[in-house]
Parts: C-alpha cells; structure tokens; sequence
C-alpha cells in the first residue's frame, strides 16, 4: 500500500460513518413516527451537526491525497465518464443537503423549515454517493475490487460505523437525563441494524478472498502485513462482543447504563474499520503490467 | 476505425533486450528519478522436463517493449477526473499537466502501468509518443535509438494488414480493456496474456514506487 493512500482510508471511512448516520437516523425516525418518542429523538438532533463537522474533516483529509490540490477545480470536469468526477459532485451536494439539515435545525430558516424532505434527500444521496464509490473500486483491470464484495463492504461500514456511531451521539446528547427506557425500540433498531452488518462483513469475508485468489495477472499479487490482519478481526471481536453486552445490560436498565463501554466499542469497531480498509488497499493489484 | 490513430510495432522476436529504447526515452524527456515511460520486460517461464531417464531443463525467455499504447479506449482518459487527458488527431493519449491534481486514479486504471507519477512535479506524466520530434517530421526517439530495428511506429490499421493483429502477448493484459494502438510480432516463445506459468523477471528494475 502506498503512503498516499491513507488519506483515502480516512476519507472514505469518514464519509461512509456519516451517510451511515444520516440514512440510519432517517429510517429510525421512521419507525418511531407517530409517538411520543418521536420528540425525544428529534429534539436530540445533534446527528446533523457531528455530520457536518465529519464531513468537512472527510473533504479536508481527501486534498492530502492530491498532490495538486488546486487543480481540483477542475474535479466536475469528466461527470461523463470518470466515477471520480461523479463521486466528488455528489460528496458535494450530500454536505451541502446536510449542511441545510442543520441550517433547518438551528436558524429554522424560512422556505426550508421542512426538515423531513432535506433528510430524505441527504439520506437518498448519501446512499447514491456511497453506491458511486464503491464502483469507483471496480476497477475491470484490478481483480480483488472488482466484484461485489467491494459493493457490500462499503455498505457494511455505512450501517456498522453510522449504527454504532449514532448510538454514541445519543448516549453522549442524552447522559443521565435521558429516556433510555423510552427509547428501547430506537436502541433496538439500532443493534438490529449493526448486527445486520456484522453479519454481511462475514459474508463478504469470502465474495472478497474470491477477488484476491485471482491468478491470471503478470505481477506478484500483494499482501497486507499479518498483523493489521489480526487487529482488524481482534478489535472487530471486541468491539462488537462489547457493544452487545452493553445492549443486553441498557435493556436491564432504566436509566443510562455505563457510557464509557459505548465509546469503547466505538472506538475499537472504528480502528478494526481503519485496518479492514487499508488491507483492501494493500491488496490492489492490476492485470497487465 | 475512421479517425487517424497512431500505433507502435515492436518486433520481440528480434528484440535483444538490451535496453537503449528504454534509456533513449528517459533521455530525451529528461524523466525524473523512477520514472520509465518505456520500459523492457523481462518475460520468463518453464520448468524440467523429463527425457528419458533425465531431467532436462526446458527454459525460455523474450522482451517485451512497452510505453503508453494510446489505446482505443484509454480508460485512464475515461476515468481521469479532470480532463487532464486528452487524445489528439493522430490518436496520441497526452496528459495537460496544468489540470492534473495528482490524485493518480488514471495510474490504477491503466493496465499498461503507462502513467507514472513524478514526484518532484506532484503530476502524473507518460509517454508524448515525442509529438515533438513527429511535428518535425522525425520518429519517436525509442525509434531511432533501438539497434536491432525492432521498434517502429504507422497507422494502426496498416500495422494490422501487414502484420496481423497482436496485441496481447503476455505480460501484456487481455485487449479488449483498452484496444491498446501497438502490434507486436511475437517470439517463437511468447505465451498469451493472463499465463499463469510464466512471470516478469525484472521487476525490480521497472517499477515505479513513487
């Protein structure tokens, strides 16, 4: 893996936990639409905030990839052919559409005040968004990404990073005061959805080693180092037994049951998420020369 | 076709591999350090065989030549971003240095490994097929340089009469990615693409780690 490529393993992790925050909290307010728990959870909209600030950190870690950053003004010229140039439009309009979200939120600005429409459209982008990147990988000539294991990767990180991502914005808005009882079935849905991912990523742990065991190409194919292997499935263990436990406890609980093993398996989902994507980008090599 | 395409012929089963098309190039155009826009592949396969009552080796080896093909479909213009890529009248793939950012996608889409990135510029650059010394009525310097005659350039599809179609002799990928604009005359030897017994002895030499 080459050094400039780190930046893209942030940057496309970023984005992805964002439009994973912005989807998941769209369809969470679904479900608890017409209750009173739909208060609560709206009142606590801080979600559009931290998904502002991540994406602004996103865009400014992907101009450390470029080595002539200002020529990026010319990043919409090829929206025709190149998926660069899509990928870069719609990361685009998905913070501006946040950064309206917000606006609606804090300043209630006249003529966008219908909040629910501007989050349909940021969710409905952040999934296009995430489907462009992904075929951004597919490259025809680069066999480990070019196949569908690519596609639900990225999808798997949008529900992983974003589910457990917006859990810790809730714990962290909410603290002691908050109706944890209350929004049991908001939690749920959000467990639901993590364990969803948690069962694709194994999944797409063989559509993946399919890619890579290709044998037709005239170089060597690469190979990530053993041991960001072993912190990509340790930390992805620990992580997510540790968020389960605390699933199971909160439901114990009326009132909010140890924060700091959240932010824990948060931060070990996140750093197996760092390592699982650098692999991806070890593993890039090209048919031909 | 239609429109003008220019294309390399390259002669492997002539070709001695010692490299002066390689050098001339990186000599004309001043490349920094790393950097090959032609590069000579060392292609290499075989194994014992037995005969007899003996093991006897049955080893073979050829060159391959390589620079930018200005492919048919240049995915590395498809993909590029910027429009920093463009293909001219003859059919000659050219980068606008001045609209490149650096993001080096074109690198990961090009399976000819023809772009390469120069660090000390931050752009990616490749072979100009020296449009300059063309302008001039002159051949590209790998052309002229190259002792055993093995290189020549023409119009894709007079290449493709004279010659036949040849181009995807490994270690060169399958064609249809790219239609890369080259005709290769293959060596006694030569093995198609995507061969999975045979490997690129010199890797080290042409790579580029930028």
């Amino acid at each position: 893996m080459n050094s400039n490529e780190w930046p893209l393993v942030f940057f496309t992790l970023l984005s992805q936990m964002t439009a994973g925050i912005i989807i998941i909290s769209f369809i969470v307010g679904l479900f608890v639409r017409n209750s009173e728990l739909l208060s609560d959870f709206e009142l606590k909209r801080n979600y559009f905030f931290v998904s502002l600030v991540l994406m602004v950190i996103a865009l400014a870690i992907s101009f450390f990839h470029l080595s002539a950053p200002l020529q990026s003004v010319f990043a919409l010229a090829n929206l025709q052919t190149s998926w660069l140039s899509r990928e870069i439009f719609c990361m685009s309009m998905f913070t501006f559409l946040i950064a309206v979200c917000c606006a609606a939120v804090k300043f209630g600005i006249p003529g966008i005040s219908g909040l629910p429409y501007w989050h349909i459209a940021a969710a409905f982008t952040g999934l296009l968004l995430v489907w462009i990147m992904a075929r951004l990988y597919m490259i025809p000539i680069v066999p480990a990404w070019n196949n569908y294991a690519t596609m639900i990767g990225f999808f798997t990180s949008i529900f992983l990073l974003g589910g457990v991502a917006l859990l810790v914005i809730l714990v962290v808005t909410g603290g002691k005061s908050f109706p944890f009882d209350q929004l049991k079935p908001v939690m749920w849905a959000l467990i639901v959805v993590v364990s969803l991912a948690v069962v694709a990523k194994l999944l797409n742990v063989f559509l993946f080693q399919s890619g890579i065991s290709f044998t037709g190409g005239s170089l060597p194919p690469p190979e990530a180092p053993f041991s960001w292997h072993v912190i990509h499935v340790i930390f992805f263990v620990a992580g997510f037994f540790l968020l389960a436990y605390w699933a199971y406890s909160q439901m114990q609980h009326t009132e909010l049951y140890r924060p700091q093993m959240v932010y824990l398996s948060f931060a070990l989902l996140f750093v197996s998420e760092i390592f699982g994507r650098a692999i991806f980008y070890a593993l890039y090599y090209r048919l031909g020369m | 076709m239609g429109k003008k395409q220019l294309a390399f012929y390259f002669d492997s089963s002539s070709c001695s591999g010692c490299k002066t098309c390689q050098v001339a190039c990186k000599d004309k155009h001043d490349s920094g350090e790393g950097i090959l826009w032609r590069r000579v592949y060392e292609a290499a396969g075989g194994d014992w065989v037995k005969d007899g009552n003996a093991w006897v080796p049955n080893v073979y080896s050829y060159y391959i030549s390589m620079a930018c093909n200005h492919c048919v479909e240049p995915l590395c213009l498809y993909s590029c971003p910027n429009n920093a890529i463009v293909k001219n009248d003859d059919g000659i793939v050219l980068i606008e240095k001045d609209r490149c950012m650096g993001c080096r996608y074109c690198e990961w889409n090009c399976p000819y490994g023809a772009l390469q990135f120069d660090k000390s510029q931050g752009v990616m650059t490749k072979c100009t097929f020296c449009d300059d010394y063309l302008a001039e009525g002159k051949k590209p310097s790998c052309i002229t340089a190259c002792p055993m005659r093995v290189l020549d350039i023409g119009e894709l599809e007079e290449l493709e009469k004279e010659h036949g179609k040849s181009n995807e002799i490994f270690p060169m990928p399958r064609a249809h990615y790219t239609q890369p604009a080259i005709v290769v005359k293959p060596h006694r030897d030569a093995r198609m693409a995507e061969n999975v017994e045979m490997k690129i002895d010199n890797l080290e030499e042409i790579k580029n780690e930028q």
